[in-house]
């Protein structure tokens, strides 16, 4: 508890009961009848809802009492001595152009002060340390206890144990009389795996060297080569831009037409690719996401080194809310404050799996998180969030240098730019030198009687002219005009060698020039506000102030987590609060009950479709309640046991006879286990996986062999057109194959996905995104049969095959078709109806359009659309 | 493991209508799938629950007026700001952007004169609708809850104005499925020029399944996106290729016959084909007579576009489409900053005669009974002046049309204070109108739900709005 805090809050709340007592007798109006809405008309603009000029804040009767640098702004019963009432009376406030009060309205609020300044709303004596209601049920909730480490059950099939993970699905599927399927053939693994983990099926090639790898161990090589793939952190790190609700542009994106490019964002997507890749420990990487900025004495530093740049770029996670703060009629405070509110959402449902927005207005009605956590929670991120001291969304950038350095840049540019301009002129002087000899020798070619005339009327005003100077102007203007051309060849000797030097001065000023880039940051760029719960979640009702905490049920009982004091002094602080370090540490610490759950649940969600929590955003009692709760437990502790390594989770899970088992049972083994268990929940097979949205594209691109795989940078620019549809902007590129780019690289909007995208359940992105859905929509087999996109690589497809078997005869190219695009041979009855449709589809004016035919169906298969 | 809670209301569901619900027509294991707890939660209340409402109508379609169409220039008439012209409003209003600081009441450019036997008043800019108002209700005590074209049009689609809930289109989809499975259940015919502010916001499925977001149908040129092959392809080549696609999917099929999802995509193949010829026959209006393509203005270059959208959306609601969503012209047509004559003017003379069309149209054909029709914006403007000459957004009133399918013809309800500010009498809150139209439709608004992230969603989310059935506007 800070003591500062705490002993100016028991000062206001005398002060309000104080009040109180002295008016019972007067029975004045009250404050929030006339008074309040008055004070918002006129006074908020400066005093409370965008800012808090003079430390005054006019939204409550307490904090009216409490006053500002000058003072209370009312004293009960005397309205000659309230400041607020002077100043309204003189005229003064508000000040200048602003919306003058009529009398009458003066009159109200004077009224209202002589009356007592009463107000309904008493603050009922609210203590900070008070806990929210914790019954024992909620308290007791399996998700707010620390996860434990149980011991690995013992189980019958020992044969089909190949991963401690194997033994705690076994022995709920042995209880429920049920058994794993048959092991994947190593063919439908491989698939299984790659697409899995970099999203890409195995080229034929790296199919035939898994298979010929007959030695112990094969599986678990492929799965470390895998995990070793840079193309990896592509695949996983488009998982974590899905929780954090990743967009590449700034504001709600509405307008299919106009794109907003957040500049420098794709450094942070380009920072969780990298982490993923070289397994940053997971507790680290929060850390960094949450507050990167305190982390490096950024403010002060000479230069950048790569971490301090990850550091502040990782911040880039609390920058993901929708901001349209840059349209000024939309920087206003209800929005800030949404802002904010949208941050704390995607913090909790993607990082606590809770739904804590409830609890903005009112305590919730499930989980045990009161409306005081949720303005403790806020109260952390204020600091950098402070609705009253905004930087809109354009502004809310840091550079890609320190400050310093940046202005060490600036000014050594803004020297080059006067040397430039210096030398600019010296040419542009020589230049008119030039020009003005030769219109001299153009003129004295003209015949002598209308010289004279000419020359003056081509000084005269266009608008100024006599008809007869029009004429001449119009006429013989063109004649004396000297063209650039003229110019450089009609140079002296001397004057183009001083032209000549001066161009190669400015050419190497100007590779001199350096430069910076755009951070997209979070970071306190002011003094620490005070926060306050609001009343039914509306700013324009603040209660108490609150200061930073985490949720009580969630904190360690005999540690609590202290905030560090704030130094309250004026001007800009040399460094942050230190609030969200503290709050990411907490986050991570060793017992923390939800960090690891959640992420581990995630994972498992990305492998078997449902995560043993379903709700993978909500493990709060509204939520389900884990299949195997154990086995959640046994992830999490290995996770945070063995340094938040997040590759030594997916190992588990990957070498264990689970995953590796087949989607597929025998009729009767199917019908036996539904009956148990319809819905798969204890896997007796694998489920089946449609591909993500992603994956379908850049498998369609790997397929037809034209898949770029450059990584990082600006992202690749996409276009909305007439149509509704939506294509890469190939007017646009940077580099000539950008648009054949893994998916992640194209512009991500909120809306308006490319289309391949768009039908395949690409998200909205309101917030973030917890689970994708999988639908199986008519929009989908449209896309694939008819669209541009898959006709061309359709085609290329097919000329690939053709490249690639030369000389093969029909039934070969058939099998290389088949092996590209579904990664195995075709059975022998699929070949017979490829060969009859080749024949089909015989054509004398294009003979390659037999195979694209073939290629564009193999595109269109169920089979290439599911994970094996 | 939770039993699956999505239901949509105690409709009463045969197989038949299941199987139409889908709006796919595929086999009954598919369906399941799509619409149960495989693939995704898609709802579809498939128990079978006893009636409670009878509907009167069985489609809508909803002229969706976007930008803010002013109140008291077009439906609400105020002599009080003839009188106050010019002068400042006691109430200082609440302004969105810059330029109403005055606060002085500005008078409309328009004249008011009544029209057909109820006798409304309307303003001459809107003879057309004036000639079908003894078809409608008007009701000209709207009001909404943001004062910002995407909020207020996310509330007014969506009931709130928070960017992750499904329009209202997309519910009545889920809630009722459609009667032809070749189409859409839920269709949009925007200007195909452009999309209107906040673009596929108004047709979003949210967190429904895909399956009842608003698909796009185009006015000029393909119909649907990527209905016809981008490279072109001889009818025998492609049934050649679906033939073959078909038997490599049953081939792959046979090793997981329980899957229902693969069924529906093999169906689907065969509904791109059918839908192929069933949008473009629906959307032909080359059969239609000279006297009919008058009626919408076909006939006229200015009204053309707009009308062709309204004899669209009529043959797809004979066709048997759920919900259709028109918009007369990109951005935000009706949003008169400034120069309210000549904006309001301009607009409409684009869409009054077609609005006209359409409501004479459906009533020919006796569609008007099973049809709802709704015409409306998602806020009004402000009785002030802003630079000069228009009007800022306002939320605290505005008026709505609703013809057909029940609602009371020629009758108006609800009133504005003295200069139509704010709604006074009888207000209407979107919920409200949501409740009324699902209502018209047989759905019961507090028992459409949606189980999502652990709570039951509704569209009128009834204990926060207090969303109530507008008993008074409908017969």
């Amino acid at each position: 508890m800070n003591r500062l805090v705490l002993s100016r809050f028991l000062i206001m709340l005398s002060m309000v009961l104080l009040s109180a007592a002295r008016l019972t007798a007067a029975e004045g109006p009250f404050f929030e009848t006339r008074v309040h809405g008055l004070l918002k008309t006129y006074c908020w603009k400066c005093h409370g809802g965008e800012a808090r000029e003079a430390g005054l804040d006019l939204r409550s009767l307490p904090l009216l009492l409490e006053g500002g640098k000058n003072g209370p702004s009312v004293v009960a019963g005397a309205p000659e001595k309230s400041l607020l009432i002077q100043k309204l009376v003189s005229g003064k406030m508000p000040p200048g152009k602003s919306l003058k009060p009529t009398a009458a309205h003066i009159e109200t609020i004077r009224n209202w002060v002589a009356g007592g300044a009463r107000g309904r709303y008493v603050a009922r004596g609210f203590n900070e340390a008070e806990k929210p209601p914790l019954d024992e049920k909620a308290g007791g909730w399996w998700s707010f206890r620390p996860p434990v480490q149980s011991p690995l059950p013992a189980v019958k099939a020992e044969q089909r144990v190949q991963s401690p993970v194997d033994r705690f699905v076994l022995a709920r599927l042995e209880a429920a009389g049920l058994n794993l399927a048959p092991p994947a053939s190593p063919a439908t693994l491989v698939r299984r795996a790659y697409l899995d983990l970099v999203g890409l099926p195995p080229s034929p090639w790296e199919v035939d060297r898994f298979l010929a790898d007959t030695r112990p161990g094969a599986w678990s090589r492929l799965i470390d080569s895998l995990l070793a793939d840079p193309r990896y952190g592509e695949r996983w790190g488009r998982h974590w831009l899905d929780t954090v609700g990743y967009v590449d542009t700034i504001g709600s994106d509405n307008d299919a037409k106009t794109i907003k490019p957040a500049p420098g964002i794709w450094r942070y997507r380009d920072y969780v690719i990298r982490a993923f890749n070289s397994d940053k420990p997971f507790d680290d990487f929060l850390v960094e996401q949450l507050a990167g900025d305190e982390l490096v004495d950024w403010r002060r530093a000479e230069s950048f080194s790569e971490q301090d740049l990850d550091r502040l770029v990782a911040t880039g996670f609390l920058r993901q809310s929708r901001d349209v703060t840059y349209a000024p009629e939309l920087n206003t405070a209800d929005i800030r404050h949404q802002v904010l509110f949208d941050t704390l959402q995607t913090i909790s449902a993607g990082l606590l799996g809770l739904t804590i927005h409830c609890a903005q207005c009112h305590s919730h009605k499930f989980d045990p998180i009161s409306q005081v956590d949720y303005y403790r929670m806020a109260a952390i991120f204020t600091p950098a969030y402070d609705v009253q001291n905004w930087l809109n969304s354009e502004q809310r950038q840091l550079q890609s240098v320190p400050p310093r350095e940046k202005d060490r840049i600036d000014g050594h540019n803004k020297q080059v730019n006067a040397r430039v301009d210096a030398l600019k002129k010296k040419i542009a002087a020589i230049r008119t030198g030039v020009s003005t000899r030769l219109r001299a020798a153009k003129l004295a070619r003209l015949p002598g009687p209308i010289r004279a005339d000419t020359d003056q009327a081509l000084k005269t005003a266009k608008d100024k002219r006599t008809p007869v100077q029009g004429y001449l102007a119009t006429k013989l203007g063109p004649l004396l005009a000297v063209s650039s051309k003229e110019i450089v060849a009609g140079l002296g000797q001397d004057e183009k060698k001083r032209v000549d030097a001066d161009d190669a001065a400015i050419a190497a000023l100007n590779a001199t020039r350096r430069s910076y880039e755009p951070v997209r940051a979070l970071w306190e760029q002011g003094p620490v506000p005070k926060t306050y719960l609001y009343r039914r979640g509306d700013f324009a009702t603040p209660g108490p102030q609150v200061s930073p905490g985490v949720p009580l049920v969630l904190d360690r009982r005999k540690q609590p987590t202290r905030f560090p004091p704030v130094a309250t002094a004026a001007g800009k602080p040399s460094r942050s609060t230190g609030y969200r370090r503290v709050f990411a540490r907490w986050l991570t610490g060793p017992d923390h009950p939800l960090t690891a759950r959640v992420i581990v649940n995630r994972l498992w969600q990305r492998y078997f479709g449902t995560g043993l929590v379903a709700s993978s955003d909500n493990f709060g009692l509204s939520g389900s309640e884990p299949t195997h709760p154990r086995l959640l437990d046994w992830l999490a502790r290995e996770l945070i046991d063995g340094g938040w390594s997040l590759k030594r989770v997916h190992r588990f899970v990957l070498l264990s006879s689970i995953y590796q088992q087949s989607t597929s049972r025998e009729p009767l083994d199917w019908d036996r286990a539904g009956a148990v268990d319809p819905t798969n929940r204890l896997y007796w097979r694998m489920p089946l996986r449609r591909l993500e949205s992603e994956v379908i594209r850049d498998s369609v691109l790997a397929v037809s062999g034209q898949l770029d795989l450059f990584q990082g940078g600006p992202a690749v620019p996409i276009t909305a057109r007439a149509d509704s549809s939506v294509v890469v902007d190939s007017t646009k590129l940077a580099r000539p194959t950008d648009d054949r780019r893994r998916s992640l690289y194209l512009t991500c909007r909120r809306n308006y996905h490319p289309t391949e995208l768009s039908v395949f359940d690409q998200p909205t992105v309101t917030h973030n995104c917890s689970r994708r859905d999988r639908s199986a929509v008519v929009l989908q087999s449209l896309v694939m049969l008819n669209g541009a996109f898959v006709m061309k690589q359709s085609r290329l497809f097919a000329a690939r095959v053709r490249a690639e078997s030369s000389k093969a005869t029909r039934a070969d190219r058939v099998d290389h078709v088949f092996r590209l695009a579904l990664c195995r041979v075709p059975t022998a009855e699929e070949r017979r109806l490829s060969l009859e449709l080749l024949v089909q589809q015989a054509n004398s004016k294009s003979p390659q359009r037999p195979l694209e035919h073939l290629c564009h169906m193999l595109l269109n298969a169920n089979e290439f659309l599911y994970t094996p | 493991m939770k039993p699956e809670k999505n239901f949509s209301g105690n409709l009463p569901i045969s197989r038949r209508q299941l199987l139409q619900m889908s709006g796919l027509g595929f086999g009954g294991l598919a369906l399941q799938a799509v619409l149960g707890g495989t693939v995704q939660a898609a709802g579809g209340g498939l128990g079978s629950r006893p009636a409670h409402i009878p509907p009167r109508a069985k489609s809508v379609i909803l002229m969706l007026q976007n930008g803010g169409p002013s109140q008291m220039d077009l439906f609400d008439p105020k002599p009080l700001l003839r009188k106050f012209n010019g002068k400042q409003h006691s109430i200082k209003v609440e302004m969105f952007q810059a330029g109403s600081e005055q606060n002085k009441l500005m008078d409309t450019p328009f004249r008011f004169q009544r029209y057909g036997e109820s006798g409304a008043e309307l303003s001459e800019v809107i003879p057309g609708i004036g000639s079908v108002i003894d078809e409608m209700t008007l009701i000209r005590s709207m009001h909404t809850g943001h004062n910002n074209h995407t909020e207020a049009l996310v509330m007014l689609m969506t009931g709130k104005i928070f960017q992750d809930r499904p329009a209202l289109g997309a519910w009545i989809s889920y809630g009722l499925g459609t009667e032809n499975n070749s189409l859409p259940s839920y269709v949009v015919l925007r200007d195909p020029a452009g999309y209107n502010t906040s673009g596929t916001l108004t047709w979003t499925n949210g967190w429904l399944s895909a399956l009842h977001r608003g698909t796009e149908f185009s006015s000029s040129g393909t119909p649907v996106l990527n209905l016809s092959s981008s490279i072109p392809v001889t009818s025998r080549e492609q049934r050649n290729n679906l033939d073959f696609l078909s038997r490599l999917n049953r081939i792959h099929q046979r090793r997981l016959p329980r899957e229902a999802e693969l069924e529906a995509r093999i169906q689907n193949y065969e509904l791109a084909a059918r839908m192929q010829l069933a949008a473009a026959d629906v959307l032909d209006i080359s059969g239609e007579t000279a006297a009919t393509r008058s009626l919408y203005g076909l006939d006229n270059k200015t009204t053309e576009p707009y009308g062709r959208r309204c004899l669209m959306a009529r043959k797809l609601v004979e066709a048997g489409v759920r919900f259709v969503q028109v918009h007369p012209r990109p951005f935000q047509p009706w949003d008169s900053h400034s120069k309210t004559r000549s904006g309001l003017g301009s607009i409409c003379g684009a869409c009054d005669r077609p609005t006209a069309g359409l409501i004479t149209d459906l009533k020919q054909r006796g569609l008007l009974d099973e049809t709802i029709v709704i015409w409306s914006g998602e806020f009004g403007r402000l009785p002030v002046s802003q630079n000069g000459s228009g009007r800022d957004h306002n939320r605290n009133a505005f008026s709505l049309l609703a013809a057909g399918g029940g609602f009371r013809a020629g009758y108006i309800h609800g009133a504005t204070d003295e200069v139509g500010y704010a709604a006074a009498e009888n207000k209407v809150s979107v919920a409200d109108l949501h409740a009324t139209i699902l209502h018209q439709l047989g759905i019961d608004h507090e028992s459409l739900i949606y189980e999502h992230a652990g709570r039951e969603e509704t569209l009128t989310d009834p204990p926060l709005t207090g969303a109530r059935v507008v008993d008074e506007v409908i017969s």
